[in-house]
């Protein structure tokens, strides 16, 4: 197997990828989220 | 290009906002210097976390983990930023516990490292984290003058006179609490306006399929998670990440904000959780510039700007310049104060019962100076990146030993001082940025090894931290961890003896 096949089969799959920007863009609004209702009822 | 008097009139508005909600935070509440520089018990959990998220997340996240993905590894060297800054949020919930514990009125670092040190280790805490520090600061405005300058052309030094004059105002007036509540704000506006904005990136350059088609038929090691160069990026800069941080007095001024240790388990939880998912998508951005060959002529350092540029209409780049903005002013009071503060507090003990005035003139004082310094030196348009990964390997050499001073009794003062100086000699002798320095030391040149960022920060660390093990285990009971509860003591608290009040 040749380098390039190595680094081609190592790189994050395309529904890996949507999964992990998606995922950290809604974990941002829910930490947004929680910080609000946290703040809230201090 | 976006019109420079529009974007000078958005940077004002915002600015004029936030010094409103930090004037009238701290209206009538800030009577002593002790509630100037600490705000001891005030935070609960969301208030803790939205500080924290604020006063560590400056204008760096839209700078460096877009250049890390677009010139340093791509994938990896993102995940190393981002991972890397969670780890002392982590680290600072048993850390912070225990500082509260030990030393429960203190207010600095450089308090402890005295109290339990002595004079030695105090000048190279003192020494390392207020050049950190201003490092940090100078970054923060240098990094939104380039930014505006680059979007707008607005001429640097009326970018950092007008966010430093501002931030000054409300931090002179009302400290460490106008600092919290206007950071508390301002997580409140960065957290949602990051997520619709990169969202919205992303649907504008065609959605997740189309941009790893982009990036991976460019070059397919950018999102090759075990991309050897990336990784290595990723580790040293975890471990840069790791010294500069414990050594942050923002931080440790926010230990001792938090309205207890649930509190403190769930604010630093919570920041963590969210620095990750932050740095993440921003270093996509650069690993999305070099997948559309936007950082060809070496732009790597604006990767996120081009981006910006490219995907979005003009008005989205108004939306990024608020963000950039409150991004800035909330790290930007953290570092003014944290400073002022480092200070202040080591006034008390080297002046001789100084009494509430002077030391408002101290505290006030060195606020205004520093934040002209930062003002300075952010109107130069410097490149900082040198001086940063310099303070950064100098926290690196000096945080085990120091933090190890909270533990155990045996590791006394030159036991810590010496571990310290060892982990920086080690760090020096690896360090690429110093090369020629230390290679024009008599003797020393022929005989460096070859440079490394990854052994120079892992070297600092892990030297200085056997050195501080061996130091333990052949030291004596040097040190009394009760007596420092005694020792450090609240600025309005009146001496033990009876004396007056100061």
């Amino acid at each position: 197997m040749t380098p390039p096949a190595v680094i081609t089969l190592a790189a994050l799959g395309s529904t890996a990828f949507g999964a992990v920007v998606w995922g950290s863009i809604l974990l941002v609004l829910t930490v947004f989220l929680a910080v609000c209702w946290l703040v809230l009822t201090e | 290009m976006v019109s420079s008097a529009v974007v000078l009139g958005l940077t004002a508005a915002t600015v004029l906002v936030f010094t409103g909600v930090g004037l009238f935070a701290a209206r009538g509440r800030i009577d002593s210097v002790e509630t100037y520089i600490s705000a001891r018990d005030s935070a609960g959990s969301g208030t803790l976390a939205a500080t924290v998220i604020a006063s560590m997340m400056g204008v760096w996240i839209l700078l460096s983990p877009a250049e890390a993905g677009a010139a340093f590894g791509g994938l990896p060297a993102v995940l190393g930023y981002a991972i890397g800054s969670a780890i002392p949020l982590l680290l600072f919930i048993p850390v912070g516990a225990r500082i509260r514990e030990v030393m429960p009125a203190g207010h600095s670092l450089t308090e402890f490292a005295y109290a339990r040190f002595g004079s030695g280790m105090y000048l190279l805490v003192l020494l390392v984290s207020v050049f950190y520090m201003f490092i940090f600061l100078a970054a923060e405005m240098t990094g939104i003058a380039s930014a505006l300058a680059l979007v707008a052309d607005v001429p640097l030094w009326q970018t950092s006179l007008l966010i430093g004059g501002f931030v000054l105002v409300y931090t002179t007036y009302g400290g460490l609490l106008a600092s919290i509540v206007t950071d508390t704000v301002q997580t409140l506006v960065i957290l949602p306006l990051l997520a619709v904005g990169f969202g919205g990136a992303l649907l504008s350059l065609g959605g997740t399929s189309e941009f790893h088609a982009t990036v991976v038929s460019a070059d397919p090691t950018l999102l090759d998670p075990t991309f050897g160069p990336g990784l290595e990026f990723g580790l040293y800069v975890a471990f840069a990440l790791l010294g500069a941080n414990m050594l942050n007095q923002g931080v440790w001024q926010r230990v001792y904000a938090a309205d207890g240790e649930g509190a403190l388990r769930r604010g630093m939880g919570i920041a963590a959780v969210v620095v990750v998912p932050m740095l993440l998508l921003s270093g996509l951005f650069g690993i999305a510039a070099t997948g559309l060959g936007l950082t060809e002529s070496g732009s790597a350092s604006i990767a996120f700007f081009l981006v910006v540029a490219e995907a979005f209409p003009q008005w989205v780049t108004l939306a990024v310049v608020v963000l950039a903005v409150l991004l800035v002013m909330s790290s930007a009071d953290t570092m003014f104060n944290a400073i002022a503060s480092v200070v202040t507090a080591d006034l008390a003990r080297l002046l001789d019962d100084p009494d509430q005035r002077t030391l408002w003139l101290g505290g006030r004082g060195l606020t205004v100076a520093v934040a002209l310094g930062a003002i300075f030196i952010g109107a130069q348009g410097y490149s900082v990146l040198q001086l940063f990964l310099t303070a950064d390997l100098l926290a690196s050499g000096v945080f085990v030993p120091f933090l190890a001073g909270l533990y155990t009794e045996r590791l006394t003062g030159p036991g810590a001082l010496v571990s310290g100086i060892a982990g920086l000699v080690v760090g020096f002798v690896y360090f690429p940025s110093l090369r020629g320095l230390v290679a024009a030391v008599p003797g020393v040149g022929s005989a460096l090894p070859a440079p490394s960022f990854l052994i120079a920060f892992a070297g600092a660390t892990l030297v200085s931290a056997a050195l501080t093990v061996a130091a333990t285990l052949l030291g004596g009971a040097d040190a009394d961890l009760d007596s420092l509860g005694r020792e450090v003591r609240a600025l309005d608290e009146p001496v033990a003896d009876g004396g007056s009040e100061r």
